[in-house]
């Protein structure tokens, strides 16, 4: 080929055209199928909610639903159980101790917030369900998992607001709940909420639509003992009622939720009742499963329990073995229907015996009181050895007794001592009656109930409580 | 809408007028004395002063529409040439340059995207060439690249001695930019982001590596160029080059790791000692009596065994005494390490001729590693061809196929947990194999053992003789190129690459191994009855990444334009990466005839010994299936004014499936403007001294992609381990403000050389503004309580970094003797500008060596410690200063504490730091060395922790010799006493307090290497040997820690490798 001088014939410029026309058309082709094509999950498990079926999942998530659900400090501050001097000063939880030393401050840092934002996370999950429900249009074959994955938020949510009213918030009274401080009613899932304090009497009432809106809307059975049942709600029901003195409505309640189910575990045909754990988690009496909150002060393994109250359980009665073990001088609890060293939080057809017997005593039923206490002791004392119930005042006090002994380390003793003192005007002195801690805990103090955490307190700044 | 769209651009471009101009065509090849094409060679038309510049192959294409007088032809290593009109005129053009002596290596930049000599750019970037790659045996391309490239910062805090194959180190190009997205570069191999295990790259395959440091270089990555990006090339044929077959190999061996280095260190004599004063002092009573039966340490149970009268004080003395006859260190070294031997070997083949090139290249490593029973072996095929279709279509082919196995069957000293400084391997009198304790306490265990339960003894060296894992990976990647050239300036390429990535990991839990005992043992129940089979079990696991990548672009090249050349490109870019992963465990599985057991009972609890109750461990592995998508539109140009004047223009702009919808509408351009002024190559210039002088600066924007977040709310499904129900966690709670990280950066720099290229340099300053950094805001858990990894992450901190990058290259040339020295040095400082992510409760928190916490005004990686006041005279209990004093009142003074108590150390990454390279080559003989440095900086060393040694095997320490023993002591140690009870923070207030904390400057003596070259012309056969990890020449701190691993259990051991390469 020789040196070319040549013209550039109209085929080559014309192939330029051509060029400059694909790469023009060909990104304008991409993005016009662009929107389509990255419209695609990035992750085959992540979804953006929207059918009842993701409400109903986020709703079954057991570690955030039905775990530490409980706040640990009421437990903490019972008299149920102490800590040796060695463990006490070997323990670095300032807020565990603080607390249970019943010290005016307890929080020092974020640690322990746990106690409120455990509550406060299932309450973002139901206002998420909740929102996400009303916005939807349920066609008429979801409608009754629909009605049931509602009923499970409503209940979800007035569980957490209750726990959370027996920590953080006083005693109710009807007279003055108007003036007194309640909880942050959130019932939204806006991460933009104002958070300010309730009142007391909002707060009930919110606690108590809940409830009522649930047991129209759950069904009788579930598919797991962490997720409730209408029986669960009346159940939550007669032991709001029972917290605020409403015997009538709490007795109602009871019946209601032992007429759905009122079985009872017989202690006596427990396989091996010296076992470390002999009572099988999600057993028949649980209505609704939950925990309370870990906090390692309350773990059967670092604290033991007081011989006041081991020694209340006569021989004859199978829950002192079933519930304790005794090495050394040191008893251990081994009680917990969670099957395991966490504690049980929830909720059993043996507190509706109590709670019904109790209220019936209340209402001057005490002969059905006894028929209903002795039909639950029956299944808890060796066969034909119930020590004989006796009659008025002292039944009372056999009822609260052996409330005290069935409900023991689940987050229930410190709201029945502020039952107690408030309804009943009962004026016992909590005492740890170990040199190391100085404080007692006198009836009506202000220290029955517990400061707020300080995170809390410093990202919303909403009132503290006075102690 | 679009096709309407689309016949109005055919119509306006069908009727567009034709240009019809009278065109010179002139073609031909510019080749070197040996008859290779030369790249980039200068070809200046006259009268009409217009450039062209030729290609790979040394081959060029001109048109013009200009007359042409002569034309001459310039490259910076050859003596010009210039030929007349007359001379033009033969068939077929072949230009012919001679060699200056005193060459400059002709550098190429590569992005990516496109190529261009390194004079012609005006961003950073850093090119490491074949032969530095190969000063290294090391098996994985970017541990080879460590003090290579200025800015380039090897981060090896995670470093802990423990897993060979992975170095957990971390890469940080110029700084860090980003808080809590991926802070890493994106690794880039042949034009594409690499989505598979950077192990798979062979090194050897590798032609050069280009650091993309600034805006300039990297923005044309876009979203993903925001931590600087790394491009990989391999080997390439070249057109009409001869064929050549070269094979290497090379032996590695590194020494048995030296466990003296280890800081956990006790003698059994001053551990039994300890044991038994706190024994007496009743610290370990809560153990003893726990009902979950922990491990207790031997000494602990014959003290016990003492104290319930089950043995007498004779006894007792006399078995603690053959105790502390033992040295765990000295079993652990024996029976679980090894020297490290590595062989490679490679062959490959290149050359081609005129319409068609090829490389292709076969690998073979293996490795023993350190530790005893781990093996690792890996084989690459790598084939690059590229063929000539026609004139103007040519297609390149790159496919690449790595192979990895690795079984690593052994036991490392942290894989046996409980040990103690007496415990032993294999005892020294009767050989049989040393049990350590494991889950339980051996007192629960022997009680169990005579009910009837399997033995539950752990022992290691029968579980390494039994462990039976192999992990393989395969990976694929096919890499098709279609080039079409359209004209001579403009080049439409079409690339599509498909890569596979598999890895199958197969484990066989052998019958009598200890998992298998322990977890029939668990599940045995009181009566007896085996919930878990006594059987082998088989666990299966197969991740797998598939990914297509699509790419169009156009290239036009060097078209003159006012007197200038202007390169430009633009394209489009579609990508998807799916990952699927699925795994699944047999029980009651028999490896000889493959049978297993499925009908365990998976639902049921059942109690488990020695407390609780618990559900046969599942058998499904998690799950996994997710998608990427991402489409990208860029453009990059560049013009090039008479090699005078360069600016150049990058943009891109990324959409993907990430974030949703609302988020990708905010994503912006990014972008890049850049410019250069190349001085030298003036008329008036006449500095002789500094024959070559460039300025040039850089301005624009990268992103950084976070794929954790998401504007809208979002749940993950799985299965809840409770209920068995299918259930579901809130991931993002959904944010309608979400915007992309972005980065600023701006460069700017001086490129010189003195006197006859006798010293060349480059200085780069730089400043990153990095804005809308995501991280989790901490948030009032009355509203958002932060859940399992669905911390509510928002654009909430602001920082800025910047610092200096220098490289100065000096030599000499003379014809038997030849030195070339480097020195590299590299600063960097950054400041956390806002922050709005709120505070952290606990002040321990801000305490730590490998934490970054943002803080206003202050280094993302400042190094806060606790303030020391040293030991106690009577006591030496550490003291606290509180307001009122002295104290030691630990935990109060540390809930007291605000950030502002705290003392500051800097930082606890190097803000300095570079390397000094020498090489020397004496006739046939070459001699290299490479220091390195790093200053400005401090680490934290371990410390013992009496309180953790209560409570479990761990926070012995070298330092309890020098602990504070008698009143005087506090004088010269800060070693607290032993105390005679727990006290709650004691510890604490020492491990975290600056009496721990050393600078950790210091200078290194990385590699020497030595070869030898014989031979003539064709054949060449090179042997050489490299030295490395060769140790520290001068630290700051006075306790013989390496800084760059102070709490590692050994150092990386000196590794000696020789070998050969031979050439034909």
């Amino acid at each position: 080929m020789n040196i070319k001088f040549f013209k550039h014939n109209n085929m080559i410029m014309n192939r330029n055209y051509r060029f400059l026309v694909t790469i023009v058309v060909i990104p304008v082709l991409i993005s016009g199928c662009a929107r389509q094509w990255l419209d695609f999950k990035p992750d085959k498990q992540l979804v953006v909610p929207a059918t009842v079926q993701d409400y109903k999942a986020l709703l079954s998530n057991s570690s955030v639903m039905n775990t530490n659900s409980v706040p640990a400090l009421g437990e903490i501050g019972s008299d149920d159980y102490y800590l040796t001097e060695e463990r006490w000063n070997a323990h670095a939880i300032v807020w565990e101790k603080n607390a249970y030393g019943w010290e005016r401050e307890v929080f020092v840092n974020d640690d322990g917030d746990a106690n409120w934002s455990r509550p406060y996370g299932q309450i973002y999950y139901t206002n998420l369900v909740l929102k996400g429900l009303n916005e939807m249009r349920v066609s008429e074959q979801d409608l009754v998992e629909y009605n049931t994955v509602k009923g499970w938020a409503h209940f979800f949510r007035a569980f957490a607001y209750y726990q959370l009213a027996q920590i953080f918030a006083d005693t109710y009274d009807p007279d003055q709940a108007q003036g007194m401080l309640g909880l942050p009613l959130i019932a939204e899932p806006d991460l933009e909420t104002v958070v300010k304090r309730a009142t007391l009497e909002e707060t009930y009432k919110f606690i108590h639509a809940d409830l009522e809106e649930a047991i129209t809307l759950l069904p009788h059975t579930t598919v797991s003992k962490t997720l409730p049942t209408k029986g669960a709600a009346c159940a939550l029901l007669a032991k709001y009622y029972l917290n605020i003195a409403d015997y009538e409505n709490a007795l109602k309640y009871a019946e209601n939720s032992l007429s759905m189910n009122a079985y009872l575990i017989d202690y006596n045909s427990l396989d091996n009742i010296t076992a470390n754990y002999p009572i099988i988690k999600y057993n028949d009496e649980v209505l609704f499963h939950t925990t309370v909150l870990y906090a390692s002060i309350i773990a059967p393994t670092r604290m033991n329990i007081t011989a006041d109250l081991y020694n209340l359980y006569e021989e004859n009665d199978l829950r002192k073995s079933a519930f304790f073990r005794q090495t050394n001088d040191l008893i251990v609890y081994k009680g917990s229907y969670t099957q395991s060293s966490t504690n049980f939080g929830g909720l059993t057809t043996s507190e509706m015996y109590l709670t019904k017997a109790e209220c019936e005593y209340r209402l001057r039923n005490s002969s059905g009181a006894k028929n209903t206490l002795e039909a639950y002791l029956r299944s808890r004392y060796k066969s034909n050895q119930i020590t004989e119930l006796p009659d008025d005042e002292e039944l009372l006090e056999r009822i609260l007794l052996e409330r005290r002994k069935e409900l023991v380390m689940r987050g229930i003793r410190w709201n029945d001592i502020r039952r107690y003192n408030k309804y009943d005007g009962s004026q016992r002195v909590l005492d740890r009656k170990q040199d190391f801690i100085e404080n007692k805990l006198p009836a009506g103090d202000s220290r029955f109930v517990w400061p707020i955490p300080l995170n809390v307190i410093n990202l919303s700044n909403i009132e503290q409580n006075i102690r | 809408m679009y096709t309407k769209y689309l016949i109005n651009v055919l119509l306006v471009l069908a009727g567009a007028p034709h240009l019809n101009a009278q065109d010179i065509r002139l073609e031909g090849r510019v080749i070197n004395e040996h008859g290779e094409g030369i790249q980039n060679v200068k070809i200046t038309v006259y009268p009409s002063a217009n450039l062209f510049y030729t290609d790979g192959s040394g081959s060029f294409l001109m048109i013009t529409e200009n007359e042409i007088d002569s034309v001459r032809f310039e490259h910076i290593n050859y003596f010009p040439k210039r030929l007349n009109q007359r001379e033009l005129d033969i068939d077929q053009l072949i230009i012919n340059l001679r060699e200056k002596q005193q060459t400059i290596e002709e550098v190429y930049v590569t992005t990516g995207y496109y190529s261009i000599p390194k004079e012609r750019s005006t961003g950073s970037f850093s090119v490491i060439d074949k032969s530095l790659l190969e000063r290294s045996p090391k098996l994985n391309i970017i541990d080879r690249l460590e003090n290579l490239a200025p800015g380039l910062q090897f981060d090896k805090r995670n470093w802990r001695g423990t897993s060979p194959t992975m170095d957990n180190t971390s890469l940080r190009v110029r700084g860090v930019n980003t808080i809590s997205s991926d802070d890493q570069p994106l690794i880039v191999v042949d034009n594409f982001p690499y989505e598979g295990d950077i192990n798979s790259i062979n090194p050897q395959d590798i032609e050069s590596v280009t650091v993309l440091k600034d805006a300039a270089a990297a923005s044309i990555w876009g979203a993903k160029a925001g931590n600087g990006v790394i491009v990989i090339t391999t080997k390439k044929g070249q057109y009409n080059q001869k064929n050549k077959i070269s094979f290497s190999s090379n032996l590695d061996l590194a020494a048995r790791p030296d466990l003296r280095y280890d800081q956990n260190y006790m003698s059994a004599e001053d551990y039994i000692a300890l044991e038994r004063y706190w024994y007496d002092r009743g610290l370990y009573a809560s153990r003893e009596s726990n009902i979950g039966m922990p491990v207790l340490s031997p000494a602990v149970e014959l003290l016990g065994r003492h104290k319930r009268g089950e043995i007498d004080g004779h006894e007792l003395q006399e078995k603690l005494d053959i105790l502390k006859g033992y040295d765990f260190y000295q079993d652990a070294s024996r029976y679980l390490y090894q020297p490290e031997v590595t062989s490679q070997y490679a062959i490959s083949t290149q050359g081609g001729n005129d319409f068609m090139n090829y490389m292709f290249s076969a690998n073979y490593n293996k490795k023993r590693e350190s530790i005893v029973k781990n093996s690792y072996e890996r084989i690459n095929i790598q084939s690059n061809t590229t063929f000539r279709l026609s004139d103007n279509l040519t297609l390149t082919t790159n496919v690449g196929i790595a192979q990895q196995r690795h079984s690593p069957n052994g036991i490392d000293i942290s894989g046996i947990s409980n040990y103690f400084p007496y415990s032993y391997l294999r005892n020294t009198e009767d050989h049989t194999m040393g049990i350590i304790g494991r889950d339980y306490s051996s007192v629960y265990k022997g009680s169990q053992e005579n009910e009837g339960l399997l033995d539950w003894a752990y022992r290691p060296l029968e579980e390494i003789e039994l462990n039976n894992r192999t992990s393989r990976t395969s990976e694929y990647r096919i890499n098709p190129t279609l080039s079409y050239r359209i004209s001579p300036w403009l080049n439409m390429t079409a690339m599509y690459q498909y890569m596979q990535h598999k890895n199958t990991t197969r484990e066989v839990v052998d019958r009598d191994s200890y998992e298998v005992r322990n977890l029939v043992n668990r599940f045995t129940q009181t009566d007896g009855k085996r919930i878990v089979p006594h059987a082998g079990i088989l666990r299966l696991e197969y991740p797998e990444r598939i990914s297509h990548q699509f790419r169009i672009q156009s290239n036009a090249s060097d078209i003159n334009l006012w007197g200038g050349l202007l390169n430009a490109l633009v394209g489009a870019e579609i990508r998807e990466a799916n990952q699927e992963s699925a795994g699944f465990t047999y029980f009651g599985y028999d490896d000889d005839v493959l049978t297993t057991q499925p009908n365990l009972d998976f639902e049921n609890f059942y109690n488990v010994r020695p407390l609780g109750s618990s559900r046969i461990p599942s058998m499904g592995r998690g799950l996994r299936s997710s998608t990427d998508r991402f489409i990208s539109y860029y453009l990059n140009g560049a013009y090039d004014y008479q090699n005078r004047y360069t600016v150049s223009l990058s943009s891109r702009w990324d959409a993907s499936n990430l974030f949703g919808v609302s988020f990708n509408k905010k994503g912006v351009p990014l972008w890049s403007v850049g410019t250069a002024w190349t001085i030298s190559n003036e008329n008036f210039y006449n500095a002789h001294l500094i024959p070559f002088l460039k300025i040039r600066g850089t301005l624009g924007y990268s992103g950084n992609i976070d794929k954790s977040v998401s504007s809208w709310t979002t749940i993950s499904y799985s299965n809840d381990f409770e209920t068995g129900l299918q259930k579901a966690d809130v991931r993002t709670p959904g944010n309608d403000n979400l915007r992309w990280e972005r980065i600023r950066t701006s460069n700017i720099a001086l490129e010189f050389s003195l006197v006859n290229n006798f010293l060349r340099g480059e200085i780069e300053w730089y400043k990153k503004v990095s804005s809308d950094l995501l991280g989790p805001r901490i948030m009032d858990p009355t509203i958002y309580s932060v859940q399992r990894g669905a911390a509510f992450k928002t654009n909430y901190a602001d920082m800025t970094s910047n610092g200096l990058d220098l490289t100065l290259t000096s030599g000499l040339r003379r014809s038997k003797f030849n030195w070339e020295s480097q020195v590299m040095f590299s600063y960097n400082r950054n400041e956390v500008t806002n922050y709005n992510g709120g505070e952290l409760g606990s002040i321990t928190t801000y305490t730590g060596a490998l934490l970054k916490r943002p803080i206003e005004g202050y280094n993302i990686d400042t190094f806060f410690s606790l303030p020391w006041a040293g030991l106690e005279r009577e006591t030496g209990d550490p003291l606290v200063r509180e307001e009122e004093g002295l104290s030691k009142e630990y935990t109060r003074y540390l809930n007291s504490l605000d950030i502002e108590d705290l003392d500051m150390h800097g930082t606890a990454v190097p803000i300095m730091f570079g390397s000094w390279r020498n090489n020397f080559v004496w006739k046939k003989w070459s001699f290299s060395f490479l220091l390195s440095y790093k200053f400005g900086y401090s680490f934290w060393r371990d410390g013992i922790s009496y309180n953790t040694m209560i409570s479990s095997s761990t926070g012995m320490h070298r330092d309890f010799a020098n602990r504070w023993q008698d009143a005087g002591d506090e004088l010269h140690t800060d070693v607290p006493s032993v105390p005679s009870a727990l006290v709650a923070n004691r510890d604490v207030v020492y491990l975290r307090s600056s009496a721990l904390i050393s600078r950790g400057d210091h200078i290194r003596l990385n590699d020497v290497t030595l070869s030898y070259s014989f031979g003539r012309n064709q054949a060449k056969l090179q042997a050489f040997a490299i030295a490395q990890n060769l140790g520290i020449l001068w630290r700051r701190n006075s306790h013989g820690l390496d800084p760059d691993y102070p709490s590692a259990r050994y150092l990386p051991a000196k590794t000696f490798s020789i070998g050969f390469r031979f050439e034909y």
